[in-house]
């Protein structure tokens, strides 16, 4: 494991780089693009709690005022009804801390890929809770990104945790 | 390592960077300042994925029918969702919003929107505009109409001078009586 890590610490030499400068490049990038999402879920999450999900009903107005928008038969209609209204507490608490996790564990590449998994999961929640647009779209491509490649050995906590 | 070195210092930055708007998250769209305009609802300015009918008529006070009427002559406004780029581009305006949300109420957002007018109880063929929805200054842009989200009244874009009055109407009843009434055929 220590051979592997290396390896991923060699990245950041000049030489590695000068030989793979598209590597270089995409690695980079997708680090910024990291960065910028963890950014997304920690404004997120910190607005939740501002706007008190976690200790009001506010979630659950916001799901009955979502509900007189759609189509009554559809399923995203059905998972408010039979899920997310009767359960909106714990559904603003899963939200606000998954967003909370997800953005420190992307940020300091702590857990990289769970910090990923708990993001497509609340992308999830999103979409079939009825909060579906062509906004997610970019935010699932980043998430499967995150999830495929080991960012988190790029730079990050995870380096560090794999060393020990 | 020199390159690690560097984004290292870069991802501090980022950190500190994502705490400074992490305080500024608060500060979204202030809905207060707008809430009590026309459309705008509890949680703010009408969402991408959401439809809207309103009715016009031209008259001295503010309409209140509870369906589309039979008779009559009056204008239906069918708002449809965001389209897709418009949809793509709230990521982008959600991030302006953390710093400002001055920029995005004077701009507005545009949407497609099927105009229906009735003349003396005749559906008229279906018309196609780009509405753009504001909030500073509140109106709704209808192309050859508009309305003041203040006062709900319904204008002539480009006199100004005022034609009637405007409600919004109860969606899913208005889109079932759009489908039973309106004519087949399309003006653009």
């Amino acid at each position: 494991m220590k051979l592997a890590v290396e390896q991923f610490e060699q990245v950041w030499t000049r030489a590695w780089m000068i030989a793979h400068p598209v590597r270089s490049f995409g690695i980079v990038l997708h680090l910024l693009l990291r960065t910028l999402f963890a950014i997304f879920w920690l404004a997120a999450g910190i607005n939740k709690v501002a706007k008190d999900w976690l200790t009001t009903d506010i979630l659950r107005e916001i799901f009955l005022e979502r509900l007189t928008e759609m189509p009554p038969d559809i399923f995203a209609s059905l998972f408010l009804q039979n899920f997310a209204i009767p359960l909106y507490g714990l559904v603003a608490w899963v939200i606000t801390i998954g967003e909370l996790c997800a953005a420190i564990g992307l940020l300091f590449g702590f857990k990289t890929r769970l910090a990923a998994g708990i993001s497509l999961f609340i992308l999830f929640g999103l979409a079939i809770g009825g909060y579906y647009d062509a906004s997610l779209i970019p935010f699932f491509i980043i998430n499967l990104l995150l999830l495929w490649w080991p960012s988190g050995l790029w730079l990050g906590v995870d380096r560090w945790l794999a060393k020990r | 390592m020199q390159g690690g070195k560097l984004l290292c210092l870069f991802r501090i930055w980022i950190v500190l960077a994502a705490m400074l708007f992490g305080g500024q998250a608060g500060a979204q769209v202030n809905i207060d300042a707008y809430r009590d305009y026309f459309l705008v609802g509890r949680f703010g300015e009408v969402c991408t994925m959401c439809e809207v009918t309103v009715l016009c008529e031209a008259a001295d006070a503010l309409p209140d029918y509870s369906q589309i009427p039979a008779e009559g002559s009056f204008t239906v406004y069918h708002l449809q969702t965001r389209t897709f780029w418009s949809q793509v581009s709230t990521i982008w305006e959600w991030f302006i919003a953390n710093f400002s949300a001055a920029p995005l109420a004077a701009r507005g957002h545009a949407r497609p929107v099927y105009v229906y007018a009735v003349i003396a109880g005749e559906w008229q063929p279906r018309e196609i505009v780009e509405a753009r929805l504001v909030l500073d200054p509140g109106v709704l842009e209808l192309g050859a109409t508009e309305i003041n989200r203040v006062n709900r009244q319904w204008l002539d874009a480009a006199t100004k001078r005022p034609i009637g009055y405007c409600q919004r109407l109860p969606l899913w009843d208005a889109l079932d009586a759009i489908a039973q009434r309106s004519v087949e055929g399309v003006s653009r």
